[in-house]
Order: structure tokens, then sequence, then C-alpha cells
């Protein structure tokens, strides 16, 4: 066992104890890893505060039934995952204006690069607000499951093993779910491009 | 098989060589995957590339637990907990089991009760107890029988 499991296993014993301290310092240690999945997985929204402050004050009432021979890392994660899968569902219904939410500056500029190149080309899009933006939101247009395990997958780069423990899942649902989440996104992708073209021709 | 269908497999680096050089080959020739494949990279860079902002929440969140957990409806969940669970069981079977010792003990000394209880009936056979309210003043009387008629 590792130092770092053997000391958050007694931050762990120690905040059971009662000890402020030792629950502090657990959550210290592991806030930017759940901040970074909250983050990836929501998108970035004023509420992923409280989403962060909700996963540990779950963790918290649910320490005791963690086995603390095993690492506090994919614990913590996994609720977090679950909390943000739970967020995702809840807010569905208020799908946002894909086009509409682009600068015009970004839209002329999208239109152009699909109209040279056929897709999406990289070199012309860095440091874009306004293309995360809609990266964003076709990751919003997606199924909750789908998209955690999709963020989980391939922008965290986990293995497939990995994502079916933090989805709680078997890995073949897992792969299943990575490999629809990329066939929504192009499908999205393209439904919202044909939008734009009809609107162009208008 | 369609080459198209091994798409994830090539995405998640699954393919052997051939498998690879035949799919980097449709690639080539396939709009749909070659789309596919830019849109992801693009998505996913774009997502990482994103800045988040550090944080330090520790001190708040901390601090907040502990005065959750020592408030009123965190003691009462915590009673929920398996420990303090079993706990209330065993003292409920203790209070229950008591019970039933002390009704049994009850039952065996019942048959003198009624018999006691009988012959107090018998004794105010033909009597009984009224509540009326007279005056706002509760008066209980003992009515016998035959005053009525």
């Amino acid at each position: 066992m590792s130092m770092v499991e053997s000391a958050d296993s007694a931050l762990i014993e120690n905040t059971l104890s009662g000890d402020e301290w030792a629950f502090r310092e657990l959550v210290r240690r592991y806030q930017a890893a759940v901040w970074g999945t909250v983050h990836r997985i929501l998108g970035n929204s004023s509420e992923n505060e409280d989403a962060v402050q909700e996963v540990f004050l779950r963790a918290f009432t649910a320490l005791h039934k963690f086995n603390p021979k095993l690492p506090f890392g994919p614990w913590i994660l996994r609720i977090a995952t679950n909390y943000c899968i739970d967020q995702l569902r809840r807010k569905r219904g208020h799908k946002v204006q894909l086009w509409s939410e682009l600068k015009e500056y970004d839209q002329d500029r999208l239109l152009e690069d699909l109209a040279q190149n056929g897709n999406w080309e990289p070199a012309s899009m860095d440091g874009n607000e306004g293309y995360v933006k809609l990266a964003q939101t076709l990751l919003d247009g997606l199924n909750p499951k789908y998209r955690a395990a999709f963020v989980l997958r391939e922008v965290e780069d986990r293995p497939y093993d990995e994502v079916a423990r933090l989805l709680g899942t078997s890995e073949v649902a897992a792969r299943v779910r990575v490999s629809r989440a990329r066939v929504e996104l192009q499908k999205k992708f393209r439904a919202y491009l044909s939008g734009q073209k009809r609107r162009g021709r208008k | 098989m369609r080459t198209c269908d091994l798409f994830d497999k090539y995405r998640d680096g699954e393919l052997v060589a051939a498998e690879r050089s035949e799919f980097e080959a449709h690639l080539a020739i396939c709009r749909d995957c070659r789309t596919k494949e830019a849109l992801l990279d693009r998505v996913v860079s774009l997502v990482r590339s994103e800045e988040v902002r550090p944080l330090d929440m520790a001190d708040r969140v901390a601090r907040l637990a502990f005065q959750r957990a020592n408030s009123w409806d965190a003691e009462i969940i915590s009673w929920l907990r398996p420990g303090p669970a079993m706990a209330a069981v065993t003292l409920l079977l203790v209070l229950c089991s008591s019970l039933w010792v002390i009704s049994n003990n009850r039952q065996t000394i019942y048959p003198e009760y009624e018999k006691l209880m009988d012959e107090v009936d018998s004794v105010n056979l033909g009597s009984r107890l009224s509540q009326v309210r007279n005056d706002n003043r509760l008066v209980i009387w003992q009515e016998q029988e035959g005053d009525s008629r």
C-alpha cells in the first residue's frame, strides 16, 4: 500500500471519529479531481461549485460505508459522476439555442471552414471561445449517460474498465455508451449544419 | 463487417497494425468516418482546452459537513445507519420481550382479577355511572336503577 493511500485511510478514520481537520485535508486532496470531472461532464456552469460541495457532503454522509482498504479517489469520482448524471437528467428540459449562442464572427468562420473543407478544420479554431461553447452545446444534447461515458473515455482518456467502474456498469455497456455518444455527436453536428445551410439559403 | 464498423476500435487504438492500415486507407475515401474523426478530435480538444479555474473549498465543505452532522435531523438519520439501527432493534426486542413476560404474568393473575371484578359488578348490579354537566360542574352520581323509573 502506498503512503498516500495509507494517509487517506488515516484521514478517513479520523474524520469518522469527528476530526474536522482530517476531512478538510481529504477534501483538499481530491477537490481538483472532483472539480475537473464535474466541470467536464456538466460543462462550464455557475452551479459547478455547488455540485463539488454536494459531492463531498454526500461522500461525508456515506463515509462509514467506505472500505478504507480501497483507494479513495475512484470512490469519490464515482459519487461525482453519478451526481453529474442526475443533474444532467434534471437539466435536459432546458435546451439551448446552439447557433444563436455563437458570436456572429464565429458563425461566419465556422461556415467558411465548412464550405472550404467539408468538415471542421482544427487549425482555424484554436483559442476560440465560441467553438468551446459549440462543443459543450453538442455534448449538452447527448443522453446524460452517454455524455458521462464519452467525457470519461475521450476527454479524460480513462481505460474502459475504469469508465465502467466509475459509471457502475459493465465494460461492454461502457463501450456501447461511448460508441453511441460518438455517433450521436456526429448526427447532431450534421443536423445542426443542415439546419444552418437551409437558413443560409433563405 | 463494413470497414466503417471498425471506427470505435480505431478510435480506441485497439486495432492490430494490418487493420489499422486498412482503416486509414478507408478514412481517405470515406467522408463520413473522416468527418466523425475530425469532429471528435475537435470536441475533445476544445473541452480539454477550457481553463478550469483553481479553487479551494476544503474549509467551507468540512465546516458545512460537520455542522450538518451535528444537527438534530442528522442525529435521526444516523439512527438509521447499520450500527445504531442494530442497537435500536435490540432495544426494541428487549422491550417487547419484557412486555411479553409482564403480560404473561398478568395472564396468570387474570382469573383472580376477573373474579374480583365480577364480584364488584354483582355488588353494583342494577346501577351505573353517568356524567352530566350541571352549572358547569361535573357531577358524578350513582343512579339507582329503580330511581329512573
